[in-house]
């Protein structure tokens, strides 16, 4: 099912752990902000995805499904 | 006469689990009230959802730089108040210091100082093949290594490295007198406010050249400040790491099959992960204070209050893990909590995973026949310590 993925800068608290689990997905700049190298990842990446938004500790990160 | 409130659970009936209090608490009573040693109440929280939402819930302040602390462990009195860092801002104040620091400590950097851990781990573990069995090492391999990789996170000069460790030493040094204590902690903190001075002088490309001549807010970050920050980077990455790998090395050498997973990176970062879920060593919970009233699980938190978040309890909560009582490297388990959670989550928790990695591949690879000289259930534990581990790790080989 199609969904997009979203991201909060000024939550950002630079851990770096979506960057680190999912690289092509996630990166940091150089202030350790998260930014988002694409907010449509393929389908089987979801799973990963929905892992680092619930272990971002500043709850930074969303999967949004097709209807949210 | 109403019932005297507990304290919050001490007592350990196996070492490397949390006391067995903490379950009755989870299933029972998942948010209830406690009492320090020196009288002040407060609110002990167990389960690991509700552990999450509270850490990241900006109601609770971690800013009690005005009002010293409730004794933290048993049998510590609270020491001199430190410097202003990470660990006593809230946001908006933390957020720019955070990115400041913590830009320097992402993943991809921690990966990359891989080889200089390892060439560190290899240099101890000379000496300690060198000098032969037994050794004891919370001594020679557990303090010794964060301890250099911390010299060179702050850019210490390699003249200053003896002093540097033997002052950090002193700070660690179980059962020193508190003057001595307080001693070093004043050489330390007036070492780094000159070194941080002639970083800025020097425009010195290291971290803290860089947080030296940095802006907050527009404006030139605080000099005093700065060596807070380096004066809890050095404290904060010292005890925990040490104590993080005599726990798992205890661990490993309690279950010498876990072994085999420490030549493959990725089998032994599974491992290092169920190690840190298994062994939270702030044992006694992360200390925040309401500043305004939060209703969670039918409780009701007032402005004011104390809160407990226990990290050992919510990284065993049974609800969450399947297994939660044994070390799964192949659970995938939820994420732990053991680095906390929130925007105050461990700044060096990337460092940390690399360094306990290394040394304990290091270390077992260099001593395939490693054994403790008395079994790990009968050694001498850290139970009233503010970070749990191990006081002594005698091994031979």
């Amino acid at each position: 099912m199609a969904y997009r993925v979203e991201v909060d800068q000024d939550r950002c608290c630079g851990s770096g752990l979506c960057a680190e689990a999912i690289p092509d997905v996630f990166d940091q700049d150089d202030n350790a902000v998260v930014v988002l190298l694409t907010s449509t990842p393929p389908d089987h990446q979801r799973f990963e995805i929905e892992n680092a938004a619930f272990a971002c500790p500043a709850g930074a990160i969303e999967v949004v499904g097709e209807d949210g | 006469m109403p019932e005297p409130l507990p304290q919050l659970p001490r007592v350990r009936t196996d070492p490397f689990d949390p006391p067995p209090e903490y379950a009755l608490l989870r299933k029972e009573s998942p948010i209830s009230r406690f009492v320090w040693p020196n009288g002040v109440e407060g609110w002990l929280v167990t389960r690991y959802n509700d552990v999450r939402a509270l850490l990241s819930d900006s109601r609770l302040s971690i800013n009690r730089f005005n009002s010293p602390p409730p004794n933290l462990s048993a049998g510590r009195k609270p020491s001199v108040m430190l410097p202003k860092s990470l660990v006593a801002m809230d946001p908006p104040e933390h957020t720019p210091w955070r990115r400041l620091i913590i830009r320097e400590m992402t993943p991809r950097w921690a990966r990359s100082m891989e080889p200089r851990i390892a060439e560190i781990t290899r240099g101890y573990l000379d000496q300690i093949r060198d000098a032969g069995p037994p050794t004891d090492l919370v001594g020679a391999l557990n303090f010794p290594v964060p301890s250099k990789v911390i010299c060179d996170l702050l850019g210490v000069p390699d003249a200053d490295h003896a002093f540097f460790q033997e002052q950090a030493g002193i700070r660690s040094e179980v059962g020193a007198a508190p003057e001595r204590v307080d001693a070093a902690t004043a050489a330390l903190y007036s070492y780094l406010d000159n070194l941080v001075t002639e970083k800025r002088k020097a425009d010195a490309d290291d971290l803290l050249g860089r947080l030296a001549r940095a802006e907050i807010d527009g404006e030139p970050a605080p000099h005093d400040i700065v060596v807070g920050q380096a004066m809890l980077l050095l404290i904060a990455g010292h005890d925990t790491t040490a104590n993080m790998i005599g726990l798992g090395t205890a661990s490993v050498l309690a279950n010498p099959a876990l072994a085999d997973e420490l030549a493959d990176p990725d089998r032994a970062a599974a491992l290092v992960e169920e190690i840190l879920r298994m062994q939270a060593i702030i044992q006694y919970g992360i200390v925040r204070r309401a500043v305004a009233d939060i209703e969670i699980d039918g409780v009701r938190i007032a402005e004011g209050d104390w809160v407990v978040s226990s990290l050992a309890s919510a990284n065993r909560d049974e609800s969450r893990f399947a297994c939660p009582h044994s070390i799964e490297p192949a659970a995938e388990n939820a994420p732990h909590v053991t680095f906390g959670y929130g925007v105050h989550q461990c700044a060096g928790q990337s460092l940390a995973r690399v360094e306990v990695r290394v040394v304990l591949r290091e270390l077992f690879a260099a001593f395939p026949t490693l054994r403790s000289t008395t079994p790990v259930e009968e050694l001498r534990y850290r139970e009233d310590m503010f970070v749990y581990g191990l006081f002594e790790l005698p091994v031979e080989w």
